[in-house]
């Protein structure tokens, strides 16, 4: 009788999953939509339509507009949304730390240091850059991925050398601080437009993002994505813990790089493309945990992921300040957003100490 | 009867080796562990138990000498293999609380299962089994953060069982638990051992519950060599008493069980037989006073009597007499006469 | 007995420039500064003492006595620069911040010879050094956010005072600053003629393009981050965009400061623009296509009518533009007129701005 009902329970909490995550899905396509119908320029919603049916509208620019801006920005903000929220998750379940984001191995430090080489120091580096025909976006992009390389790497040499976890994660915290030192420095020494450039930069953005880029920033993304579905029986393992996770078959340290190889990869190409997105990370697992309560990452990521693009594509529309000219910086938007989620959740749930800790 | 080990340890040094600084806790291990049997490795606190149960798990690599797993060595084993000969229970938490009983339990099929971690049948009856035997069906669906102390153990245990291996490493798994709970999570070894046929293998430093449930008794010596044998042996050897070089602490044979050391009290005489004579004797030993034997020097007399299903018992000290009909009263004269001298 | 700066006539004609005023009171010039940080009211009274004039020096509250003709000056901004040579005061400037930014050659010569000493970066100039060479002036701009250092100088004894050219609107306002310059050497009347003749050439341009008819639009700079960053319509470079007779895209916007627009939003209003002008550090078409390949759908990038003020870059990487650019308005009118209207400009050779390939 018992066994019975446990087993009509487990198969209403899937079905009522798999409710909520259509559901999740539905709301992203709608702010999907929303999102290219909103912005600086007012188009009305039926060219909108009619342009992404792909018919003929009377206002080039318009369908430009569409084309060329909105939906690249569109599209850019799911993946970024999706990308932190899943190296969120994973950083949160290495670490077993609720506040554990994706950038607490020093990856966004990391790239800072790269990008500001390249802007503030552009002497060596980022002239280099400049001078072999790449600027701009892809400039920032190569700056970015060089220097969260650089921190990934000595991270990793670390980790192959600890057996704690939790050692790791101040060694990142230190990596970070130390990295931000640096980039400090080199501000103290700048010129004030050097400094602004960087400072832009920090700020962070979506619709810098052409085509061209998401070329390459789709199939990365994809990429992290799916290869962290392929560990999700190894990150549900590492809930007990790294040792009882040993004692099951896993190796832990390989499995280690795996997790720190996809969070590098997703949130090293989020910050390459579009800066440092602050809190989407932190934020995204929570929120995803609050709406449907579980730990099995095999239900969590793809609820990571679409909860993260709602959150990214919510961020955007507010970004825009629809029918002004005038736009906001993401990364304000994502912390004024963010920090209050967090709160909430802190608040709502009171266990999560006890649950994460 | 030749029975290959299901785990055994070879001239084995357990402790932590980083780059070339080599720190060794215990060394020169020779340990067997067969099929079906319990066997408590027993120790002080700090002695090292830990570190020689996570070394046999694998879970810290040996600084030297070797591991064998049915007879073939440790080595020649894939990380898959040896997870399904060897589940272990440690001292750690769970880190994550929101977790329920059932994922817990259900993460010990992990090394059957394919790449998505999707259960099998067997593995649902795996599963259904270990909750079965640790009787925690009703714990299913609960968070691990709600159940007692008791109950997670139980639950460790279920999982351990899940992983369906050949031996169970456990270390101080009745560590924090109340006296119930100890009995009913040995208990419950002895169980697994006799009806599945697993080796088991407990790190306690608790004695008197390895005296009651153990096969085999593995004692680790202050000076690190180990000594092993049934209880009983260990006893009639009287290894126990040198094991246990506590001065506060002596072993008594008769009873396998451990008691604090007294110093000689006041020596009384007690003149009584049956069940009152046992109390009033274990009252005055508690008390802090000493029962002379026959013939030996004595400063009070006690006397015990019957009378109308009544018990009294009487006291001649010095020149006086008191009746006394309660072993309350009967400590409260004697701290009179004794103590406020 | 106080002495009102109200109750003089001014001893200099201010056509233009709307931060300082010359006034005559007992023979004694007394320059006043007004406003001369972004947002402030404050305004700063200068009185220049002779050593011919032995008229009682009059009491104005907070006014600070100079003596000049200055025996040698410290300089905090490149744009104050031009102005020393113009006037044939080169050689009395002992240092400067940063001198490395310095783009003329005169006195990038002077700093490596070491007759200039370095002060380093502007945001935290070496005090004890300035204390040290003990300058007859110190010529500071401030934003507001160094008044202590500011005050610290003069409180040391060294004479101070603050330079506003950066804060005028039309570009003859900031030109006009050399009499500003001019004064503390006792030079005001050559300053007056180099003025004069700077004048007269910038309005016999705006004259020439005023007479054609047509009016080709303009866009200018680049997007940083998500923000495309243009001057109001107030600004001086919507003026400079009007004499040089070209119609500025965003010349009925009221601001006089930077606009702050999203991509699209400029890209509505721009793309079919004729003239792009100032692409800050893209040098070439392929550059700006790098960069973000919408820059591609502007009418002028496939026109070839993409022009940037980087003709003349030091191998150092100064800008003689920043530097040369404030003092001579009419070097660069003359070079936007000959872009809109080489009809009507003809034989002009481009001296600031080159033509993106």
């Amino acid at each position: 009788m018992n066994q019975n009902n446990i087993k009509f329970r487990s198969l209403t909490r899937i079905r009522s999953y798999i409710l909520l995550l259509f559901l999740i899905i539905a709301v992203v396509f709608v702010l999907f939509v929303v999102n290219i119908s909103l912005g600086s320029v007012s188009i009305p919603p039926v060219q909108v339509i009619k342009t992404l049916a792909g018919i003929a509208v009377d206002n080039i620019s318009w369908q430009n507009i569409i084309l060329q801006f909105r939906v690249p920005k569109a599209i850019t903000a799911v993946l970024v949304g999706s990308g932190l929220g899943i190296s969120g998750l994973l950083m949160q379940t290495l670490f077993r730390n609720p506040l554990a984001g994706p950038f607490v191995l020093g990856i966004s430090a990391g790239a800072s240091l790269g990008v500001a080489l390249s802007i503030l120091a552009g002497m060596w580096f980022g002239l280099a850059l400049t001078q072999s025909g790449i600027a701009g976006t892809w400039a920032l992009a190569a700056a970015a991925v060089a220097g969260a390389f650089f921190v990934l790497v000595i991270v990793l040499i670390i980790s192959s050398r600890i057996r704690d976890s939790m050692s790791l994660l101040i060694i990142g915290l230190m990596m970070g601080s130390a990295t931000s030192a640096v980039v400090s420095i080199l501000q103290y020494y700048s010129r004030a437009e050097s400094v602004q450039a960087y400072l832009i930069w920090t700020f962070g953005s979506l619709g810098g993002v052409t085509w061209e880029e998401l070329e390459v920033f789709v199939p990365v993304i994809l990429t992290g994505i799916i290869l962290s579905w392929l560990i999700t029986k190894k990150l549900n393992a590492l809930l007990l813990g790294d040792q009882y996770a040993e004692s099951l078959g896993m190796n832990i340290k390989k499995a280690r790089f795996l997790v720190i190889l996809i969070t590098s990869v997703l949130a090293g190409a989020v910050t390459a493309f579009c800066g440092p997105i602050a809190f989407i990370g932190i934020a995204v697992p929570h929120l995803a945990r609050s709406l449907f309560r579980s730990t099995d990452h095999r239900l969590l990521l793809p609820l990571v992921a679409m909860t993260g693009a709602v959150i990214m594509l919510g961020c955007d529309i507010v970004a825009q300040v629809p029918g002004t000219e005038f736009t906001l910086p993401i990364n304000a938007v994502t912390s004024v957003i963010g920090a209050p989620l967090v709160i909430w959740i802190v608040f709502k749930r009171q266990d999560l100490s006890s649950s994460f800790s | 009867m030749a029975r290959t080990p299901v785990i055994s340890s070879h001239d084995l040094a357990a402790g932590y080796a980083s780059g070339k600084q080599k720190k060794i806790i215990l060394s020169h291990i020779q340990i067997e562990i067969f099929p079906g049997e319990i066997v408590c490795l027993a120790g002080a606190n700090g002695i090292g138990k830990s570190t020689l149960l996570k070394t046999l798990a694998g879970l810290l690599p040996p600084v030297s000498g070797s591991i064998m797993l049915k007879g073939k060595p440790v080595v020649s084993y894939t990380r898959q293999e040896i997870a399904r000969l060897i589940s272990v229970v440690l001292t750690t938490r769970i880190p994550i609380g929101n977790l329920r009983a059932r994922e817990v339990v259900a993460l010990g099929r992990y090394p059957y299962t394919n790449w998505l971690g999707l259960h099998s049948a067997e593995d649902e009856e795996k599963i259904k089994i270990a909750f079965g035997m640790t009787g925690t069906r009703e714990l299913e669906s609960m968070l691990i953060y709600e159940l007692s102390d008791g109950q997670l153990q139980k639950i460790m245990v279920a999982r351990a069982l899940a992983q369906d291996s050949e031996v169970i490493l456990l270390d101080e798994p009745t560590a924090h638990l109340d006296l119930h709970n100890k009995i009913s999570i040995m208990k419950l070894l002895k169980d697994l051992s006799s009806k599945t046929g697993k080796g088991i293998l407990v790190a306690t430093h608790e004695l008197e519950l390895a005296f009651q449930v153990s096969d085999r008794l593995i004692l680790i010596r202050e000076n690190g060599t180990l000594e092993s044998g049934t209880p009983e042996d260990l006893i009639l050897k009287g290894s126990i008493d040198s094991f246990m070089n506590y001065s506060s602490v002596i072993f008594d044979k008769s009873s396998g069980k451990f008691l604090p050391v007294r110093s000689p009290g006041p020596a009384l005489m007690v003149h009584g037989t049956g069940i009152p004579y046992v109390w009033t004797k274990n009252a005055l030993e508690r008390s802090g006073y000493s029962v002379a034997r026959e013939g030996s020097e004595y400063l009070a007399a006690i006397h015990i009597d019957i009378k109308n299903d009544r018990v009294f018992w009487t006291i001649k000290y010095q020149n006086t007499m008191e009746i006394v009909y309660s072993i309350e009263s009967l400590l409260n004269c004697l701290d009179k006469f004794f103590l406020h001298v | 007995m106080q002495t009102s700066l109200n109750d003089s006539i001014p001893s200099v004609r201010i056509e233009y420039a709307r931060r300082f005023a010359v006034n005559r009171i007992n023979g004694y010039d007394i320059i006043t500064v007004r406003s001369p940080w972004p947002g402030s009211v404050e305004s700063y009274a200068y009185i220049l003492k002779t050593s011919d004039n032995t008229n009682p020096i009059p009491d104005i509250p907070g006014a600070q006595v100079i003596n000049t003709p200055v025996r040698n000056i410290v300089c905090y901004s490149t744009t104050h620069l031009p102005f020393l040579e113009m006037i044939g005061e080169q050689e009395k400037l002992i240092a400067f911040p940063t001198t490395s930014y310095i783009s003329s050659p005169v006195f990038r010569k002077m700093a490596t010879d070491g007759r200039i000493q370095d002060l380093g970066p502007t945001s935290e100039i070496n005090f004890e050094k300035l204390i040290t060479l003990n300058p007859g002036l110190v010529m500071a701009y401030t934003m507001g956010n160094d008044l202590g250092m500011i005050q610290k100088i003069i409180l040391a004894g060294i004479p101070l005072v603050l330079n506003a050219d950066y804060l005028e609107n039309h570009p003859l306002g900031r030109a006009e600053w050399i009499k500003f310059t001019g004064l503390f050497f006792r030079r005001a009347e050559l300053a007056d003629s180099i003025f004069n003749s700077i004048r007269s050439r910038y309005l016999e341009y705006s004259g020439i393009t005023a007479g054609s008819t047509d009016r080709p639009t303009v866009v200018t700079g680049v997007v940083y981050g998500d923000t495309w960053f243009l001057p109001g319509g107030r600004n001086y470079a919507s003026i400079f965009f009007r004499d040089a007779g070209a119609r500025y895209l965003w010349e009925d916007n009221l601001s006089e400061s930077i606009l702050q627009l999203s991509f699209e939003a400029v890209y509505e209003r721009a793309s079919g623009s004729d003239y792009w002008i100032g692409t800050a550090s893209y040098e070439t078409r392929q550059m700006l296509r790098n960069a973000d390949s919408r820059y591609a759908e502007f009418k002028p990038f496939n026109t070839g009518r993409v022009y940037n003020y980087s003709a003349r870059i030091n191998p150092e990487g100064g800008n003689e533009y920043f530097e040369k650019g404030y003092a001579r308005p009419d070097l660069v009118l003359a070079d936007l007129a000959a872009i809109f209207h080489p009809e009507v400009m003809k034989g002009h050779k481009l001296y600031f701005y080159r033509k993106i390939e």
